[in-house]
């Protein structure tokens, strides 16, 4: 089944939020990142996140209907194989780690608005857990960070299901 | 009624809070992922993204200074 123009259209809106909302997050940081907006980098990701949606539904089998905690999991999936200059604009004087926090901002942002996280409910162990997983590693498994997102959600989270 | 041997199971505690979830389900019945509200989330809890992105940044500074 193809990425039609109107789902894609949603998924971009969303990776666009999620983009300012790290530069508005981050403007008083000395890193202060530009979001690119409009940008290849962008498209790239939409290609690849419905890639490994395609390849995810079919190795579980499961219907084109994915509850939102893995939805998350495979937006941070794709996210984690690029780099924050892909989507975001530096002053020369920010360091690789702190670019890295940047984008682990960026799908942070993502997940958070996917999930409709109420920031009151969440623990600060598993945000913890989940930042780690953001910076320094994503988990080799993509079904632990599923898991940890499916916490997240029940948590703090509000399930629903992403149709095409 | 004979008392089961010993085993790790013994020890299973309720995790904290969990009681609480008991009528979260993540059925098919669930409504569908709207993500135009997703977007209006996060624009508007801008204050929580910004404490938390900087959480995150004293967090990786501290781990590269250190």
């Amino acid at each position: 089944m193809p990425h039609t123009d109107a789902s894609r259209l949603k998924r971009r809106h969303l990776l666009k939020g999620a983009g300012l909302a790290t530069q508005i997050a981050l403007s008083d940081d000395p890193s202060c990142p530009q979001f690119k907006g409009d940008c290849v980098a962008v498209e790239d990701a939409l290609d690849a996140y419905w890639e490994l949606r395609k390849q995810y539904v079919a190795r579980h089998k499961c219907d084109q209907r994915l509850a939102n905690h893995k939805v998350a999991a495979l937006f941070v999936r794709t996210l984690t194989d690029r780099t924050a200059q892909d989507f975001f604009i530096f002053g020369e004087s920010v360091d690789a780690g702190e670019q890295r926090v940047v984008l682990a901002t960026f799908m942070f942002n993502i997940i958070y608005g996917i999930l409709r996280i109420d920031d009151m409910k969440v623990h600060e162990a598993l945000e913890e857990d989940i930042d780690y997983c953001l910076i320094m590693e994503f988990p080799e498994n993509l079904e632990w960070f599923c898991l940890a997102m499916h916490t997240l959600c029940r948590l703090a989270g509000e399930p629903t299901n992403d149709r095409i | 009624m004979t008392r089961k041997a010993a085993s790790y199971r013994d020890s299973y505690r309720t995790l904290p809070g969990t009681e609480a979830l008991e009528h979260v389900r993540m059925s098919n019945a669930s409504r569908d992922l709207d993500y135009v509200k997703a977007c209006e989330h996060i624009e508007s809890n801008a204050p929580y993204l910004k404490a938390h992105a900087s959480r995150m940044m004293a967090r990786a500074r501290k781990h590269s200074a250190s």
